[in-house]
């Protein structure tokens, strides 16, 4: 009987303890040591160090570019207070809302609320995993690895650059950190050490041979090169000189000696300003038409400025930023009087206003005329720099309605354009942007514009200012000459490295108006402690009142508006909020510096948030 | 002959029903064969009537249903209506077991009971009541887990076709709470004991032992009991799964005796309790107008006087419509049918229980359609058979078989985007059709109601379930005395088919710019009216269990010894078509129970499993759970046993680990989830690598530590209490990383989530229970409970905010899913910032929005000034309701009989936002709340606010705050039946053995602390389908 009982029971336990009953079925799951043997995931993996790669350009219905709205170039206003540029304007940015980094996350997939920082952050990673690999991956041929190599390189520079321009000096990371990572080794860096860094990296990436210069083929548009991580470079520098970064130290030597570098290796491999018309019956000039194309991919290109493009070809300008003869949806982004300002005039290669004072007043608006510019205030838009003409809409400019129509526009308060603070498709400031509205374009037949990320002209002005810091005079009017000569204005010919720094500051707000360089610009001009109180402060435009064929021109704060019947103005207007000292930098959002500061045992926030 | 004793009128209406749906004629086909059936087999005389008794109360009255048992044998029968019974055994010394629900269970030798009456006495604390737990069944005195009970009788006392409706109010410990209230699809959260994890907290459920997801399918009438089991102790065999708590549902098997066939005809009328008010267009015009003008657009901003005067006045309601939508498109109520068949009965070789039901369900719209049908309507076929077979001395069988098949019709849009689309449509529309009879839609609503409903084409889906669990069951005394073995198998496949047939309408907008006084329309969109076109769509899953058990009883003297041990294999591969569904679910239990009992005086069981999933790493997938309990019957000693005032006492204590395997809804989460996409915009690299997923090699289960301990007591045999308390400890949850810093570069998402989480949840249930049988005629029995749980998170992965915030802690130490907002500041009386004075006297700066005139003063907390997220603060009660309660009354009377059931919840709260509350949502909708909204005027005259000042945006009202936390709390009268049983001497004239009518009703009376008119305290929104109202008359008819 027991031998029964013995047999019953060892027949349970066989039958029952099956060893592979709980082995899943092959899943297709591939683990990161996988990806790295075979040559195309490999590949693959480089790939996605582009993934969710900054578009810039960036507006819809309810969101605005925030780096064009958040300088003295423009104000962006429909009335909806949940428009970011408004939030911002009264001052409501803190580090738990993320208006500023918000701005970047449009058009790709990681809307995480933590926008920008996690953006950089995750693609700083994925090149770290990808330079830690590469070495030993499964990759067919070695100019491949070495190319793939130098490509990670400058993307991780590129990362870390827009990382510390806004954030301020950042931790090098330059491996992937482990989920055992201590924290406690973690620190931030200071600003000069974070830009050697990225030279490093460029410098690596522009020592290799496989590393081209030019992308000339289409299929493969938009990757990295060789005069990316040079114009990196250029730019790194610069803001590592600025009165922003510098730590109180002077590196504007080494400033002119990068950014030399760079110039003349782009010049010396191709790169040249985009200098002529190829369609003259639609554009007035050059400059006009290089902002209405798109960039083309090949050995014998027509754009030989573009240094990097955005991979967003843009046909929503004139929708989102249109005009009202064009039924566009809204106004959006609304040159201010203090932009036009800055064009000088073309005959006498004058500025209009004393760049060193240009406002007699803080509201800016008493204009301290620059006497011999030959800008007549009564007669304001005969005779300007070129690029005025090609960068914003004015009244009496002329455009095709949404008809086909040639027809000009009135910005005037009752015009077929007129200046409307209540009506989202009207300017609130007097004028309307033009630079990437193709001129054939309508609401119905939109035509795409490339968005330039980094361009030559902006190689040129980045020597000239650094060359004038470092005291080599005829060398930054030499170059920034060579930028206005192509917009079609005479030289400058300025005495002394002040007049000097005042007109290349300004030739850069001109040449790069509504390319959201300003915005940095700004605020690496600005020292660590000063705010931004001159420019950004307060805003004006132009209220054209029309008596018969009489145009009075009127200077008014934006948000005001002009009442015919009392003559009177209403007073609504008020300044923005977004000028402080802590403007200068972002925040780290909230929930990330606490987890910092907790992982870290160190401070990490910026001042001031 | 059948007209005699159905009332005439509910003959007229059961035949009007019959003929408005096909199927029912197949239906009444098997009504009349089942009543002739049932009259045929009255008619036969049972073939061997060897000895018979009748069962009778203390006070004469038969006990019908009474269970008369061979001691320790499965062979047995119930008493007819009469209390009668005839039973087949031969030994003479035979001792019967004659138990009945509320009664001492009495045994009898054969010899005593020939044409006797046996007189049962009552026992209301049921200790004797079989109670079963996993593997096993045993009187309720001697069971030494948390567990309640409640009799399938009891909960087809609620008109439902869905068993969870009925289970609300029953079980102490089991929270039931409706998410769904759409006719025909109403869904339930079903909870035990409350929340113990983030995770997944669903109780898994045992369809006669075997894991199911077939509890909103189930044909109540096939339930003979349903068992929760709330501890350790209860539920440690399904250790990994079992931390949730089990519902164990067990269905009724054949007796032995003769046939017997039951026909049960119910119909119902479903309304909504509460629907929301639609307002008038002159009104919804004002409110607009108020809207843009709170917001600085000035008066008449959208409708201009003479607008405003045509909506009022309606002398043309063409150009100035007044439509209530949902009036339009909404029936008053919904019909529904229910009809059941059963015949159960046996001999000693073979028992069976066999089940046909059909329901029938109709749609909740008007439908206008004739072209095809996108009439609303569910028809479901329920059926089963249980059957044991008696093979010879040692083996006997089991084979349940059940099925379901539904066949749904409707239009292809999903009835709750119908419902919402009616919201959407303001009164001020003309509609719904052009002159032309084209649809008319708005700018805010491009799928408007009437093209969902009839020209968005039509979608049958059939969906079967056929369940099959057989088994062996085998006597091994001939190896060892006292041991006995089982095996069974479980079969599970469930197909879905869709037939859709789309078609596709024009939209219309009425051209009110250019034509103000007359109707125009301009076609909107590019959409065409289009022919239907077919695709069609199918989901197939399947699911299978495999149990084998060995079982070892051994008595001697006063002791009893019990053992048990069993390997299972479970395995199940969802229909889902993603992660979740395409890899099955595969898991591996052996468990041993060992049992020991003293004398019906103590009681001690000890049992275990190791159970393995195929969720965690290889090396990481088995653990061990155990659990041991003990129960020490004090009333059974000497010194109690014949008191008359303490009639039962029983302490109990349980503790032990169970697990939870169910992390994040997604599967193999310690694999590495990398995914290669397609080509990304660099062309020449092929593709993206995405870490979509970061796995967790040690990932492994929730251990729950749980811990009760009970009381029970009966007094005088009147009333009778049971009081269990419970705390667990539930760690290892699995949680996602939100301490590690997002410059490590991944997101959160993407890393590997750990098990760290750590929750504390207590609580108690109470039970009050007072029977009294006054006379011959009259009977009273109330039981109320009532349950209270609260959990804490006690461990996060949280990071502790910093010291300006009013609250440093977002989870940790609050309890699950808290939630959080803004306080209102009601210092100045009503909590409304009166005038721009006040604003600017506050020197309160709003992130976000600025506050207006009439928007919420928020209370400035960590007094900076600024009220953003530094400043918000836990609102509330929890999401989850802390109290559950329900108290049934049950009354007899002569041949009525009535129960009531009262169920409530408790401290409970909801964040309300959106259409409803926010009024800007989709151009301006207004509700009852709205109508009083703040304005100027309305302050300065002193009257009643009860809403923020209107806007047309997004104001700085608008954001989760305590006036949009609601309580959810209600008081329900859930169910009443009222029947009445036909004297026996006329149902035996129509040759049935009885016949009962009764009344019931569900959802009768609510009375909550919501404070908004418009809406349930169980709905989720005042989109969603409203709770439902239900009246029902049945026929109950047995042979």
């Amino acid at each position: 009987m027991k031998n029964k009982l013995l047999i019953i029971l060892l027949a349970f336990c066989g039958v029952t303890s099956c060893q592979n009953v709980l082995d899943i079925a092959p899943s297709g799951r591939m683990s990161l040591d996988e990806i790295f043997t075979d040559d195309a995931t490999t590949s693959a993996y480089l790939n996605s160090c582009y993934l969710n790669f900054p578009k810039w350009a960036n507006f819809n219905s309810t969101s605005t570019n925030m780096r064009i709205a958040l300088t003295d170039d423009a104000w962006d206003w429909y009335g909806n207070p949940a428009v970011p540029s408004n939030k911002m304007y009264i001052g409501s940015a803190t580090s738990t809302n993320p208006i500023l980094e918000n701005e970047d996350n449009r058009n790709d997939n990681t809307d995480d609320v933590m926008g920008f920082w996690n953006k950089c952050w995750q693609n700083i990673r994925r090149c770290n995993v990808f330079l830690s690999r590469v070495a030993t991956a499964k990759v067919t041929l070695e100019s491949d690895r070495n190319r793939w190599t130098a490509e990670a390189k400058a993307l991780r520079a590129f990362y870390n650059f827009e990382l510390i321009i806004r954030y301020g000096g950042m931790p090098i990371v330059t491996s992937p950190l482990g989920l055992d990572y201590d924290y406690k080794q973690l620190k931030r860096e200071s600003f000069k050490a974070c830009v050697d860094n990225i030279i490093k990296d460029c410098n690596e990436a522009l020592a290799t041979p496989e590393f081209p210069w030019r992308i000339s083929a289409g299929n493969e548009a938009y990757r990295f090169t060789k005069a990316i991580a040079a114009a990196i470079k250029s730019s790194a520098i610069l803001f590592a000189a600025s009165d922003l970064w510098n730590g109180g130290q002077n590196h504007w030597a080494e400033a002119e000696t990068n950014t030399k570098k760079s110039l003349d290796d782009c010049l010396a491999n191709g790169y040249e300003l985009y200098n002529k018309v190829n369609n003259p019956s639609i554009f007035q000039s050059a400059y006009q038409e290089y902002f209405c194309s798109v960039t083309d991919w090949s050995a014998t290109p027509v754009d030989k400025e573009t240094i990097l493009a955005s991979t967003y070809a843009n046909n929503d300008w004139i929708q989102f930023h249109g005009l009202p003869i064009q039924v566009a949806y809204k106004s959006g982004l609304c040159p201010s009087q203090e932009l036009v300002d800055a064009y000088g005039m073309q005959a006498s290669g004058q500025p209009i206003l004393k760049l060193d004072k240009p406002y007699l007043d803080e509201a800016h608006l008493q204009p301290n005329y620059n006497p011999g510019s030959g800008y007549n205030p009564v007669n304001p838009y005969v005779g300007r720099d070129p690029r005025f003409y090609a960068t914003i809409y004015y009244n009496g400019a002329r455009r095709k309605n949404s008809a086909g129509v040639l027809t000009d526009i009135q910005t005037y308060y009752g015009g077929n354009c007129g200046i409307n603070v209540n009506v989202r498709a009207r300017t609130i400031t007097g004028y309307y942007s033009k630079k990437y509205d193709h001129p054939s374009a309508t609401i119905s037949a939109r035509i795409a514009a490339t968005y330039r990320i980094m361009r030559l002209a902006e190689l040129y002005l980045n020597y000239a200012e650094a060359a004038n810091e470092n005291g080599n005079l005829a060398g930054a009017i030499a170059a920034v000459n060579v930028v206005r000569t192509r917009a079609g204005m005479p030289n400058i010919n300025p005495a002394s490295k002040d007049e000097a720094r005042l007109l290349i500051h300004n030739e850069r707000r001109v040449e790069l108006a509504y390319e959201e360089n300003r915005y940095f610009d700004l605020r690496r001009w600005t020292k660590p402690d000063a705010d931004l109180s001159a420019t950004d402060r307060y805003l004006t435009g132009m209220w054209i009142i029309k008596t018969g064929n009489a145009l009075d021109y009127k200077r008014f704060s934006i948000g005001d508006s002009w009442n015919t019947a009392t003559g009177s103005w209403s007073n609504t207007a008020t300044p923005r909020a977004c000028y402080t000292n802590k403007y200068l930098i972002w925040p780290i959002q909230l929930v990330e510096s606490r987890r910092l500061e907790a992982a870290s045992g160190k401070k990490w926030q910026n001042p001031g948030w | 002959m059948v007209a005699l004793i159905f009332p005439k009128k509910l003959i007229s209406t059961i035949m009007k029903k019959i003929y408005i749906v096909s199927l029912n004629k197949i239906l009444l086909c098997l009504v009349i064969l089942a009543i002739g059936a049932g009259w045929l087999v009255a008619q036969t005389k049972p073939s061997r009537p060897l000895l018979s008794g009748k069962v009778i109360d203390t006070f004469g009255n038969p006990v019908a249903g009474a269970e008369v048992r061979l001691q320790d044998s499965d062979k047995a029968t119930l008493t007819n209506l009469n209390g009668d019974f005839v039973f087949g055994v031969n030994d003479i010394n035979a001792v019967l077991e004659i138990s009945h629900l509320g009664f001492a269970t009495l045994k009898v030798t054969k010899g005593e009971i020939n044409k006797m009456e046996i007189i049962l006495q009552k026992d209301v604390s049921n200790k004797d009541r079989i109670i079963s737990t996993l593997y096993d069944q045993r009187p309720d005195y001697s069971v030494t887990a948390a567990v309640a009970t409640v009799s399938g009788a009891e909960l087809n006392k609620t008109p439902y076709m869905n068993l969870a409706a009925a289970l609300a109010g029953r079980l102490p410990g089991l929270i039931v709470r409706q998410y769904n209230a759409e006719p025909g699809s109403e869904d339930y959260y079903l909870n035990i004991r409350g929340m113990g994890t983030p995770n997944g907290r669903s109780p898994i459920v045992l369809i006669d032992g075997v894991v199911s997801d077939n509890l909103q399918t189930i044909n109540p009438r096939d339930v003979e009991s349903v068992t929760i089991l709330k501890d350790a102790a209860a539920t440690v065999l399904y250790g990994m799964q079992g931390g949730n708590g089990i519902i164990s549902v067990v269905t009724k098997r054949g007796d032995f005796g003769k046939p017997r066939i039951s026909v049960n005809v119910d119909q119902s009328i479903q309304q909504a309790i509460k629907t929301p008010d639609m307002l008038h267009s002159r009104e919804y015009a004002a409110l607009r107008n108020e809207a843009y003008k709170n917001d600085g657009y000035g008066d008449n901003y959208i409708y201009s006087n003479a607008q405003a005067d045509g909506y009022l006045q309606g002398t043309n309601r063409n150009i100035y419509p007044d439509n209530n939508w949902y009036k339009t498109f909404v029936k008053p109520f919904v019909q529904s049918q229910r009809y059941n068949v059963s015949a159960s009965g046996g001999s000693d070789a073979l028992k069976y229980y066999s089940n046909l039901a059909y329901t029938h369900v109709g749609g909740p719209f008007k439908v206008e359609q004739n072209d095809f049908n996108p009439r609303q309507s569910i028809d479901r076929f329920n059926f089963r058979t249980n059957v044991d077979v008696k093979l010879n001395n040692y083996i006997s069988s089991f084979m349940n078989i059940s099925g379901i098949v539904q066949r749904t019709n409707g239009s292809t849009s999903a009835n709750g985007t119908i419902l919402t689309s009616i919201f959407n449509l303001p009164p001020t529309l003309y509609g719904p059709l052009t002159p032309e009879d084209q649809v008319i839609a708005t700018p805010q609503e491009t799928n408007p109601t009437y093209g969902l409903i009839n020209r968005s084409g039509y979608r049958k889906q059939t969906s079967t379930k056929m369940n099959a669990i057989l088994g062996l069951n085998m006597d091994l005394s001939f190896i060892v005395k006292g041991l006995s073995t089982r095996v069974s198998a479980m079969f599970d496949a469930s197909a879905n088919s869709n037939i859709n047939g789309t078609t596709g309408f024009e939209r219309w907008i009425r051209d009110e710019a250019s034509y103000p006084d007359s109707l125009a329309f301009i076609k909107q969109g590019t959409q065409l009216n289009t022919p239907l076109s077919l695709t069609k769509g199918v989901t197939y899953s399947y699911m299978s269990d495999m149990n084998w058990l060995l079982r070892y009883n051994k008595k001697w003297g006063k002791q009893t010894i019990g053992a048990m041990g069993f390997a299972r294999y479970q395995y199940e591969n969802h229909a889902e078509l993603d992660i979740k569904g395409i890899l099955p679910y595969k898991r591996m239990t052996y468990g041993a129970h060992f049992n020991y009992g003293f004398s019906n005086l103590l009681f001690a069981d000890f049992a275990a499993s190791y159970e393995g999933s195929e969720q965690f790493a290889p090396g990481h997938r088995y653990g061990l759970f155990p659990a041991g309990s003990v129960a020490w019957v004090i009333s059974n000693h000497e010194f109690l046993k014949d008191n008359k005032f303490v009639t039962n006492l029983k302490v109990r204590a349980s503790f032990g680990v169970v697990g939870n395997d169910e992390l994040f809804g997604t599967r193999n989460l310690y694999l590495d989830n990398i995914s290669q996409t397609g080509t990304k915009f660099i062309s020449s690299l092929g593709g993206n690598i995405e870490e979509n997923q970061r796995g967790n090699p040690l990932l492994t289960w929730e251990k729950a530590r749980k811990a009760n301990i009970g009381i029970e007591l009966g007094v005088s045999d009147q009333f009778t209490f049971v009081a269990d308390f419970f705390r667990e400890d539930r760690d290892d949850i699995l949680v996602n990383r939100s301490s590690v810093p997002a410059s490590q570069g991944l997101p959160s998402a993407s890393l590997a989530p750990i098990n760290i989480g750590r929750v504390l949840n207590q609580g108690f249930e109470v039970k009050l229970g007072y029977n009294k049988t006054f006379n011959k005629d009259f009977s009273i029995g109330i039981q109320t409970y009532l349950d209270y749980n609260k959990n804490i998170i006690k461990a996060n992965d949280e990071v502790k905010l910093g010291e300006d915030y009013a609250y440093r802690y977002r989870s940790t130490g609050y309890n699950l899913f808290q939630i959080w907002g803004y306080l209102i500041d009601k210092t100045n009386g009503n909590g409304y910032f009166n005038s721009q004075q006040e604003i600017t006297n506050s020197g309160l700066i709003y992130d976000g929005r600025a506050p207006r005139p009439g928007d919420f003063i928020y209370k400035d907390l960590n007094g900076d000034k600024v009220i953003d997220t530094k400043d918000i603060a836990p609102i509330g009660y929890p999401v989850f309701p802390r109290i559950s309660w329900g108290t049934n009354v049950n009354l007899t009377w002569k041949n009525f009989d009535a129960a009531i059931l009262f169920q409530g919840i408790g401290q409970v709260s909801q964040s309300y936002s959106g259409m409803g509350f926010y009024d800007y949502t989709n151009g301006g909708t207004y509700f009852n709340m709205h109508r009083d909204a703040w304005t100027a005027e309305r302050f300065a005259s002193g009257a009643e606010i009860t809403s923020p000042a209107l806007s047309s945006s997004q104001s700085a009202s608008n954001r989760i705050n305590d006036f949009y936390v609601l309580n959810k709390q209600y008081v329900r009268l859930k169910n009443v039946e009222i029947g009445y049983q036909l004297p026996a001497s006329l149902a035996n004239k129509v040759k049935t053995e009885s016949i009962r009518v009764y009344v019931s009703g569900y959802n009768l009376l609510t009375i909550d602390r919501l404070g908004n008119s418009d809406l349930d305290p169980e709905m989720g929104d005042i989109t969603t389908f409203p709770t439902n109202r239900t009246w029902n008359i049945g026929l109950n008819v047995t042979f």
